[in-house]
């Protein structure tokens, strides 16, 4: 079984990952001293917020704690806060910029208390939004965390198509048809793929069914390339080489794979090689689809949630996974899961929520527990399979 | 020109924009200044809005629009309800594009959620009357801070209500959500109540109005004991950004005694919460089982009433609009769901 740990300041509660429910029974004494050790530091170190600077602090000390207590040989540490405060927030350059050192601040406190071999990889830019393309009167959806990508439905007309296609903002319509006869499919992505995906141009974003109604500042760029560091001698040419360069090494010597949400070529400090961010025409939206090509090792297309799928529609009661969102089963090859039936143990620790455990599938994982932006506490997961 | 509307009752004579900002006077009718525009909607659980009590395992398109008759200093939406126009944004659906939504998506009922919808009141009640035409029952959220003759009419349009009672004190309702008297309120849950489904929401914020409980479990068990009342632990948002975090445990304590008095009291607004689910009040069989995934209400994983709503181990009653329907009930033929 695997666990979660749920912490709400003052209160929290262990349940089953899978089925959502509170555990009731005696839980076997391995699993139980790597929760007990979850359990006690998300207690101790409670999720300061996501528009919260500290939360960049949150990340490095809760890793460093992790790091102490468990001693993981591979690490995955993802900061979140340049993206959001960056996404919703109205800073000035001087802000910005003192955003950017503190996060690499932290990382270098990280990487100087801790001695890991780092990778770190920058998930791309933001820009400025410049404009909404609103897809209200399609039957058409948005699925969060998308901005880039819509789902469009029942699309038969011609002249719908080519109105569409000249939509300011809009740069591309495929059809699920046309799509899987380029790209290939995994067999869910492919059965939730939409009739069309509508692809937005830089600085614009979709508006309709499932978005938020929240306006923000900047949205994530279209980055054909991404910065990747680590001083490790192996070649990362793509977001989905990540992966593998981790499980080559991750036997040797200590590796902590970091992650950068929001920071791209414009803002990344310090050396580093670019690698590419894209399949084809689509750009990684540093959403589920980069966690997961991290996470996998595999192209957007063979992880299991297409853009514009109507992920609502596989909620059902017993649906797997209640508390991970549209997710519909624990990440069957995560890094961690792969680690774990070598005997390499693993740790992870991130302000990306849910991400952080799918993506990273380690030994135990520290994360917010937020939706929306709102900070409902902290969640410890403990994997055993 | 008085509006109507709300107890503020605001005169819009002469440009006034009056509290909420959605009205105008034009000759000699009060209009809606954004009619028919929302800022949010999507499909959700039912037991998310939250209705524990009203068609069990629905698929609800909630939707909203924007702006707010009070001001409560720890709304968690805040971004929607308290927004100038360039802060979210609005889509134009035409009540029936919204009843197209609704079906195309699978939804078995339409939710005005997210804000109060009594300063939109004219498009909910265009809304409504082709929801009735469908056959999908209309539902809202509401402060409940209306005038008897708008009571009347939601009562009218709407299958199940949800009103939120802040507190039982005048003092708090004044300093926290700016209105001058909260009796209407109190009057509006009586009249909702004995016309239509109606369940109520409190948001307990530690030290400020936790010592309302019993007095509000007191009132609500003289309308109705039958009522649901959701008890929210609040985040601290908004103008309340610096308030401590309410301990879950000395708010239950305090619950628990209420419970005496309304057996379908329900805590959440914390994710992992325990206390969501529906017990049967004759023989504590655990008869509706509810996660909370974080926010407010729940996710339904397991019904086990009859389909009379009656419990399967003592057959006692459960009181519950509408009947149980399953998750993707809606779908089948449907060109968006339809597999
Ligand atoms: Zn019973």
């Amino acid at each position: 079984m695997n666990y979660a740990v749920l912490d709400v300041r003052e209160w929290d509660i262990t349940i089953d990952l899978e089925r959502g429910t509170p555990i009731t029974g005696e839980i076997p004494g391995p699993e139980k001293r790597r929760l007990q050790l979850a359990r006690r530091l998300i207690k101790d170190h409670p999720y300061p917020g996501d528009f919260a600077l500290e939360s960049m602090e949150w990340v490095t000390d809760g890793a460093l704690r992790l790091w102490k207590a468990y001693d993981p040989t591979f690490m995955f540490i993802s900061y979140a806060q340049p993206q959001i405060l960056g996404g919703v927030v109205d800073m000035t350059t001087a802000d910005w910029r003192r955003l950017i050192d503190r996060q690499f601040q932290n990382v270098d406190r990280f990487l100087a208390e801790s001695g890991f071999t780092p990778i770190i990889i920058g998930l791309g830019d933001l820009v400025p939004i410049e404009g909404y393309v609103d897809l209200s009167s399609w039957d058409s959806y948005v699925r969060k965390p998308d901005r880039l990508y819509a789902g469009l439905y029942g699309l038969e007309d011609e002249d719908d198509f080519s109105r569409l296609t000249n939509t300011p903002g809009v740069e591309r319509l495929i059809s699920k048809e046309d799509f899987i006869a380029n790209f290939g499919a995994g067999k869910d992505f492919a059965r939730r793929l939409p009739d069309y995906l509508v692809i937005a141009k830089e600085g614009h974003t979709f508006k309709t069914m499932g978005g938020s109604p929240r306006m923000g500042l900047k949205t994530v760029a279209r980055n054909w390339r991404i910065p990747v560091y680590t001083p490790l001698d192996d070649a990362i040419q793509s977001i989905v080489d990540v992966n593998e360069v981790v499980l080559r090494n991750a036997g040797k010597e200590r590796i902590a794979l970091i992650v950068l949400d929001g920071i791209g070529i414009e803002d990344f400090q310090g050396p580093h090689e670019l690698c590419a961010n894209n399949f084809h025409w689509y750009t990684y939206s540093q959403g589920d689809d980069s966690y997961l090509a991290l996470g996998t090792g595999k192209h957007f297309q063979f992880n299991d949630y297409p853009p514009g799928w109507l992920s609502f529609v596989e909620d059902p009661e017993d649906k797997r996974c209640p508390h991970d969102g549209y997710i519909t089963r624990l990440v069957p090859d995560s890094i961690g899961s792969v680690l774990r039936k070598q005997g390499i143990s693993s740790g992870a620790v991130g302000s990306r929520s849910t991400f952080t455990h799918l993506a990273s599938g380690a030994d135990i994982c520290v994360e917010c527990c937020c939706c929306d932006l709102y900070n409902y506490g902290t969640k410890a997961v403990i994997y055993t399979t | 020109m008085i509006c109507n509307y709300c107890e503020w009752r605001c005169d819009l004579g002469e440009g006034r924009p009056g509290v909420c900002q959605m009205y105008i006077q034009r000759g000699d009718r009060i209009e809606e200044r954004h009619p028919h525009h929302y800022t949010t909607y999507a499909a959700v659980h039912i037991e998310s809005v939250p209705f524990f009590h009203a068609y069990p395992g629905s698929r609800s398109l909630q939707i909203g629009s924007r702006g707010c008759n009070f001001d409560c200093h720890y709304c968690s939406n805040a971004y929607v309800a308290k927004s100038l126009p360039d802060e979210v944004y609005t889509f134009h659906l035409s009540p029936e594009r919204i009843v197209d939504v609704a079906r195309k998506t699978g939804c078995h009922n339409i939710v005005f959620a997210v804000n109060e919808p009594i300063v939109s009141f004219q498009s909910l009640m265009e809304l409504a009357d082709k929801a009735k035409a469908a056959g999908l029952p209309l539902g809202c959220m509401t402060n409940g801070y209306m005038t008897e003759e708008a009571a009347d009419a939601l009562a009218e349009s709407c299958a199940f209500v949800n009103v939120s009672l802040k507190g039982f004190s005048q003092e708090f309702y004044a300093r926290c959500t700016g209105i001058p008297d909260f009796e209407p309120v109190l009057r509006n849950i009586g009249k909702l109540t004995a016309k239509t489904h109606v369940e109520v929401t409190t948001p307990i914020i530690q030290d400020v109005n936790d010592q309302d409980i019993m007095p509000i479990a007191e009132f609500l068990a003289s309308v109705n004991a039958n009522i649901p009342w959701h008890v929210f632990r609040l985040l601290p948002e908004y103008k309340m950004k610096d308030e401590a975090y309410p301990s879950i445990e000395l708010i239950n304590d305090k619950l628990e005694e209420a419970r005496r008095l309304l057996p379908y009291i329900y805590f959440s607004n914390f994710v992992g919460s325990t206390w969501v689910s529906t017990y049967c009040p004759s023989c504590g069989e655990k008869v509706i089982e509810r996660l909370n995934l974080g926010g407010c209400g729940g996710k339904m994983i397991d019904f086990r009433l009859d389909g009379a709503n009656r419990c399967l181990n003592c057959q006692s009653q459960i009181p519950i609009q509408g009947r149980y329907v399953k998750w993707n009930s809606g779908d089948e033929g449907h060109e968006l769901c339809g597999a």
